[in-house]
């Protein structure tokens, strides 16, 4: 076997088995909490690494997949799954109806067109208090608890949500990769290389930027479905543009096109950070200084950068 | 009809304002083509200058924080262009859009420091004059705004289209490399439009500072209604920046006085959006 896979292979067993050492409740929290940007860091990949949509309403639909799904379970008593299921697909629908007018719109006016309506997501969302619960929303169940073969599963325990969310990474990662590997995606990269070349030789660039942002937003809305349950309460920030900022600062710093992007990204900016003595203060500074230093030095963020050190590097960064 | 007068005049004034952000982000867009988002944060430090004066030298002195708050604008503007966007000349246009939002960031999280980051109020004695004129009501304070916000604007139109140096700056905005082999130097231009940017953002924080709460995070609102100023009029125009700050301070304050107060904010981008569906490059073609 080539070492390469033995490496892969050691990183993913030491993933798995990250519950089975670390027992601070904390650290599988925070760890959660990284696979959760993971995940929406991949989903907005699609859109902006692999289609080249700049979009600053990522988060929007994370938050608005966490609320649909959530308002769904207290106000209309619907089950966890089922809810989760049909708040991702309003969710989708609503991606679908802001994306379709939004996304004929071109260039710096459309990261400012989705500026915008991230901002206005969230203003809704806290002023919309009779649905929404306002400043917060809690309450929202627990996974319940299930037994299988006389065997008792606590669905809510944090180590249980530490498997559901790297479940979900890896799924959407797959998903992602069949996504971009096929015809469809060819047609991202060549809409994203040229948007009017693409359109010359027949394609149809307003529909396959559609099913890009609707594809990205649907796997946000789902991971922010299980977010809602994980937290149990949820707060309007979760969609704002500042949310969105971080993601977007994420796949940048990470790189682009690369689950080693994906992956590090989350991971620098959101331990680090921690490790930090004053944290609370110096987070904008260090998350902005860097943005900077890596956009200047590392246009194609950290992977990119690791990939070009030398041809055999390109090959062991996937 | 008094009501509505009164509306009118409280959606001149924070259109202005908005107008005068606007107008420092259109150029700096028209030169570099990055919606230049730190300005929200050059904008903040232009409050706490007429804070720290008003509180060293005396409330009577506000007006005169408007001199420090020029020079400061000037060195910051040089600075930040050197550092973060001269280097990133040549990159793709969404890389100085990004550079600029972490430049932001390192500004905010610098006053918080800087300056504690409690959120506090500037003592302007112009606060507390108010002036009755016909049916309307205002503070000084929102006149100076007012009459200060159109003053500079005028200032700037009149070096954009009548001097050399704006001269200088149309021609690179329009067409970098064609300027550059009229012996225009696209670096020197780039500086002086941030100078002119960042200089209007400084003083248009110190004129809305006692109008406001003065905090490290203040600017974050106003540049992103710029933002969509700048978009509303077409990025690059400047009497589409000036425009479009008129008409979103009034649409905002119809709309906050005639439908609904608790969405104000979501009346600016919604007109921003709608507008956008219907005109994709601004009111004003470039």
């Amino acid at each position: 076997m080539h070492p390469r896979f033995i490496i892969y292979f050691l990183i993913g067993l030491a993933v798995v088995l990250v519950p089975v050492f670390v027992q601070s409740n904390y650290w599988i929290y925070m760890f959660t909490m990284v696979g959760i940007f993971m995940v929406l860091v991949s989903s907005l990949d699609l859109a902006y690494g692999h289609t080249g949509l700049v979009s600053l309403a990522h988060a929007a639909f994370f938050g608005i997949g966490a609320y649909s799904s959530a308002i769904l379970q207290l106000k209309l008593a619907v089950p966890i799954l089922p809810a989760l299921l049909l708040g991702t697909l309003i969710t989708a629908i609503i991606a679908a109806a802001i994306g379709w007018p939004m996304l004929r719109i071109r260039g710096p006016y459309f990261v400012l067109g989705t500026l915008a309506i991230g901002i206005a997501i969230e203003i809704i969302i806290h002023n919309w208090d009779g649905l929404t619960g306002g400043v917060s929303l809690s309450g929202i169940p627990m996974f319940p608890e299930v037994t299988i073969f006389g065997t008792t599963f606590d669905l809510s325990s944090k180590r249980f949500f530490y498997y559901l969310v790297l479940a979900v990474l890896v799924v959407t990662q797959i998903l992602i990769r069949r996504i971009v590997n096929s015809r469809t995606g060819r047609t991202f990269a060549s809409i994203r290389e040229n948007e009017d070349l693409a359109a010359a030789l027949g394609m149809n660039v307003s529909g396959y930027k559609l099913i890009s942002f609707v594809a990205a937003s649907t796997i946000a809305a789902f991971m922010g479905g299980i977010y809602a349950n994980y937290m149990g309460a949820i707060e309007p920030e979760i969609a704002g543009s500042h949310m969105s900022f971080n993601l977007l600062v994420m796949i940048v710093v990470g790189g682009t096109r690369s689950i080693a992007g994906a992956v590090i990204g989350p991971l620098l900016l959101w331990f680090v950070p921690e490790f930090l003595e004053a944290a609370q203060m110096y987070r904008p500074l260090f998350f902005g200084a860097i943005l900077i230093i890596v956009i200047i030095f590392m246009p194609t963020g950290i992977a990119g950068k690791l990939r070009s050190l030398h041809p055999r590097m390109a090959k062991w960064i996937p | 009809m008094a009501e509505f007068l009164q509306y009118t005049t409280n959606g001149l004034i924070a259109g202005s304002s908005y107008g005068l952000l606007a107008l420092a982000m259109t150029l700096i867009y028209g030169i570099l083509s990055v919606p230049n988002f730190a300005l929200g944060g050059i904008y903040a430090l232009g409050a706490f200058v007429a804070f720290y004066v008003v509180q060293w030298m005396g409330p009577g002195y506000y007006l005169f924080s408007i001199v420090p708050a020029v020079l400061i604008g000037m060195i910051i503007a040089i600075v930040t262009e050197r550092l973060v966007f001269r280097p990133l000349y040549d990159a793709p246009h969404a890389a100085g859009f990004i550079a600029a939002l972490g430049l932001y960031s390192i500004l905010e999280g610098s006053w918080a420091i800087l300056f504690d980051p409690t959120w506090r109020k500037i003592a302007s004695p112009y606060n507390d004059i108010v002036l009755q004129l016909g049916p309307i009501c205002l503070t000084m304070q929102r006149l100076i705004i007012l009459v200060f916000c159109l003053l500079f604007a005028l200032a700037t139109y009149y070096l954009v289209y009548r001097t050399l140096t704006g001269k200088k700056i149309r021609a690179a905005s329009e067409n970098k490399s064609v300027a550059q082999l009229m012996g225009i130097s696209p670096f020197t231009t780039t500086t002086m439009t941030f100078i002119v940017g960042c200089v209007l953002v400084m003083i248009a924080g110190v004129l809305d500072a006692p109008a406001a709460l003065v905090g490290a995070s203040m600017g974050l609102t106003p540049i992103t209604k710029a933002f969509i100023v700048v978009a509303l009029g077409g990025l690059g125009s400047v009497p589409g920046a000036i425009m479009g700050g008129l008409i979103l301070g009034l649409g905002e304050n119809y709309g906050a006085a005639y439908i609904s107060s608790m969405y104000k904010d979501l009346f600016s981008y919604g007109l921003f959006i709608v507008v956008l569906l219907i005109l994709p490059n601004g009111l004003y073609r470039r």
